[in-house]
């Protein structure tokens, strides 16, 4: 495994981080235990989870991932050998504090209580803003579009202010946000150096083949200020390891289980983009998947790459790609795609 | 005309703006005055220049369109007028200074002074740099690309230093930057807040049909800073008047006389967007020219809009874009062509 300092901190993580979200949902919490196991075993010393997980998000579901995760620490007694990062929910889900879940010192106690219970931990190492309370452009907006009559938000410096609090009490280690704009992520940095507030350590956007857009104005900002990207979604909801071209929904995939719920993904550029990423890598000699994985992987601005599996053999060729390096060949041929058909999917 | 405030300024410029870089190549002096004064008689308040134009950059066109424009306010004694931008030439060039970093004290008093000399004025009231010195993402890039063994560049903090000293010295009203990113755009405005150095009152980057990408992360700060953008090639070097579609290539045109040093827009999906873009303003009865411009001047983080001409037939029609209103039914049909040609030009 190689591993990444997490941005200012003198932390190491993996370069692979394991995606939790399935657990609870897609995958038992016997077969959580096994990817947990597997990955440690493989050097991965960071795990990602969020209060909002399983997914898709259900009220039944809600908070079973953590679950998972803190009945693992027990049995497996590793929690301190794992760089613990989970998330606070925005707002808009109804179902986790009436929707209302805005970045209040009230609600990031209630939240942050929340989570240390079910991960039966008393610390968690990287707490994150799962989505920003503003009208912003995220989840599949590749625009900021402004609206004049957006409603009341909490300031950034307000949000800062009660996250300190529980940096205080040492409930978290660090901070840090996710689905974020250039606006947001630097507005962050600032307020922490003019006020001595915490300074994030992370973005935890998506990043993948169809959707580089981190590198048009995120990736500057993250080199030069010493905070990378956690990237989520490197095969695109699986839509990058090849799975449904031609086509094809297995019946047991993301899409065939809920692909009412994940339409972002499903655009005929984005078709047409991954029957290109899928010849480049075959005359490679490599699958689509380890392509993909191995891109996201060799970014100078990445600090780890957050895979998700629903089996073993997916896992274990996830994490296998933290050996792969893409040629300067291959590179360049990926941009070449990448320029013809850019973004399909943001 | 339509007015926008200029920044955080009192200062009402025109939600067009002339651009007179064809000046001095493209066009005599005499076809420059003939533009200014029509221009000024329709209301516009907002010229825009650089001491690098006429374009395309040579060692015998540089300085010659702000020659254009001092004789003319020598000759009309319509300084006061007008808004006048200029700008310094960013590194690159070896006829101008060196062609090395520019933006030091020696280099910036030179060109101001060279500028203020040719437009045969004392003051200009916006001043800008016109391209980053550092390594980053402009001009036809459309993702920033890490470079470890970047060349040192001169601190933002430093260069706002120098350039307050000339606004005390009331050579310089205000100032902008170009070409530039949501990482300089940020670090620019917080020197401001935090530092209190001169704040930027405008962003001059290109924005039109084929590259939105000032979309994505600039325009948010753009609205939340209240620093506009000055769309630069809202028609895309004339891709978007429909000139250049089935491959046509007019002798007199920019294409037509420079094609070798104008690749930007010369990409298959920019000629197939430019394409719908075309047949949708025939649906609307409008001309592409104007649904182009008229659809810069409509967003809501645009200060104004830099149209170029070479003919006053062009000039009149790209004026007459201000009194254009979009129907949101036309939006969103544009909005749908940009989904499937994201940025085929950035």
């Amino acid at each position: 495994m190689k591993f990444k300092k997490l941005g200012h901190t003198n932390i190491d993580v993996s370069l692979i981080c394991l995606g939790t979200m399935n657990m609870g949902e897609q995958n038992t919490q016997e077969e959580g235990f096994e990817q947990m196991d597997y990955s440690f075993d493989q050097g991965v010393n960071f795990f990602d989870t969020a209060e909002v997980y399983a997914v898709p998000p259900r009220q039944e579901t809600q908070g079973k991932t953590e679950e998972i995760i803190g009945n693992w620490f027990v049995k497996s007694k590793k929690r301190e050998k794992i760089i613990l990062a989970t998330k606070m929910v925005g707002p808009g889900v109804e179902w986790i504090r009436n929707g209302g879940g805005n970045y209040t010192e009230e609600n990031i106690a209630v939240a942050v209580e929340g989570s240390l219970k079910r991960l039966q931990t008393d610390y968690i190492d990287l707490y994150q803003l799962h989505w920003p309370e503003r009208n912003t452009n995220y989840f599949g907006k590749r625009n900021y579009e402004h609206d004049s009559k957006e409603g009341k938000w909490n300031d950034l410096e307000s949000v800062l202010k009660s996250l300190k609090k529980f940096v205080d009490q040492g409930k978290i280690k660090y901070i840090g946000i996710s689905n974020e704009t250039p606006w947001g992520l630097s507005k962050f940095l600032e307020l922490a150096e003019q006020l001595g507030l915490p300074r994030i350590v992370s973005v935890q956007n998506p990043y993948n083949l169809l959707n580089r857009a981190y590198d048009i104005g995120m990736s500057e900002i993250s080199c030069r200020e010493n905070v990378g990207l956690l990237a989520y979604s490197p095969l695109a909801i699986g839509y990058l390891s090849g799975k449904y071209r031609n086509n094809q929904i297995p019946k047991n995939s993301r899409i065939g289980l809920f692909g009412d719920f994940w339409t972002r993904y499903k655009e005929d550029n984005a078709k047409k983009a991954v029957d290109d990423y899928y010849k480049l890598a075959k005359e490679n000699g490599l699958t689509l998947t380890q392509m993909s994985l191995a891109f996201v992987n060799s970014r100078p601005f990445m600090t780890s790459n957050i895979i998700g599996a629903t089996t073993m053999e997916q896992l274990k060729e996830n994490i296998g790609t933290a050996d792969i390096d893409l040629s300067d060949e291959i590179i360049e041929k990926i941009n070449l795609i990448h320029s013809n058909n850019p973004n399909p999917t943001p | 005309m339509k007015f926008k405030k200029l920044g955080s300024t009192e200062l009402d410029v025109s939600l067009i703006c002339l651009g007179t870089m064809t000046w001095g190549q493209q066009n005599s002096e005499a076809d420059g005055f003939a533009q200014m004064d029509y221009a000024l008689e329709q209301g516009i308040n907002f010229f825009d220049t650089a001491e690098l134009y006429a374009t395309p950059p040579m060692d015998h066109s540089y300085g010659k369109t702000e020659k254009v424009i001092g004789n003319w306010f020598l000759q009309k004694k319509n300084r006061d007028k007008i808004i006048l931008g200029s700008k310094i030439t960013g590194p690159g060039f070896k006829w101008i200074r060196g062609g090395g970093n520019e933006y030091y004290e020696k280099g910036i008093e030179s060109a101001l002074n060279e500028s203020l000399k040719r437009l045969k004025t004392d003051y200009i009231d916006l001043y800008q740099l016109h391209w980053p010195e550092r390594n980053t993402n402009y001009f036809g890039k459309l993702d920033y690309q890490h470079d470890e063994n970047e060349k040192k560049w001169h601190e933002f903090e430093s260069i706002l230093k120098i350039l307050e000293k000339f606004i005390k010295q009331g050579k310089i009203r205000h100032i902008g930057i170009s070409n530039e990113t949501p990482y300089g755009f940020t670090k620019y405005l917080k020197l401001n807040r935090v530092n209190g150095l001169p704040r930027i009152v405008s962003v001059q980057n290109p924005y039109n049909f084929l590259n939105r990408t000032y979309d994505v992360g600039m325009s948010e700060i753009s609205i939340r800073e209240n620093v506009g953008l000055l769309a630069y090639s809202p028609l895309a070097f004339g891709y978007l008047s429909g000139k250049y579609r089935n491959n046509e290539m007019p002798k007199d045109s920019r294409m037509g006389l420079y094609a070798d040093i104008w690749g930007r827009y010369r990409k298959e999906k920019a000629y197939e967007a430019v394409d719908e873009y075309y047949k949708l303003s025939k649906r609307k009865n409008m001309s592409l020219t104007h649904m182009a411009l008229a659809y810069v001047n409509s967003r809501p983080f645009v200060t104004s809009n830099i149209i170029g001409a070479t003919t006053m037939e062009q000039l009149k029609e790209n004026i007459k874009s201000v009194n254009i209103k979009l129907d949101d039914e036309t939006i969103n049909e544009i909005d749908l062509i940009h989904h499937s040609y994201p940025n085929p030009a950035p």
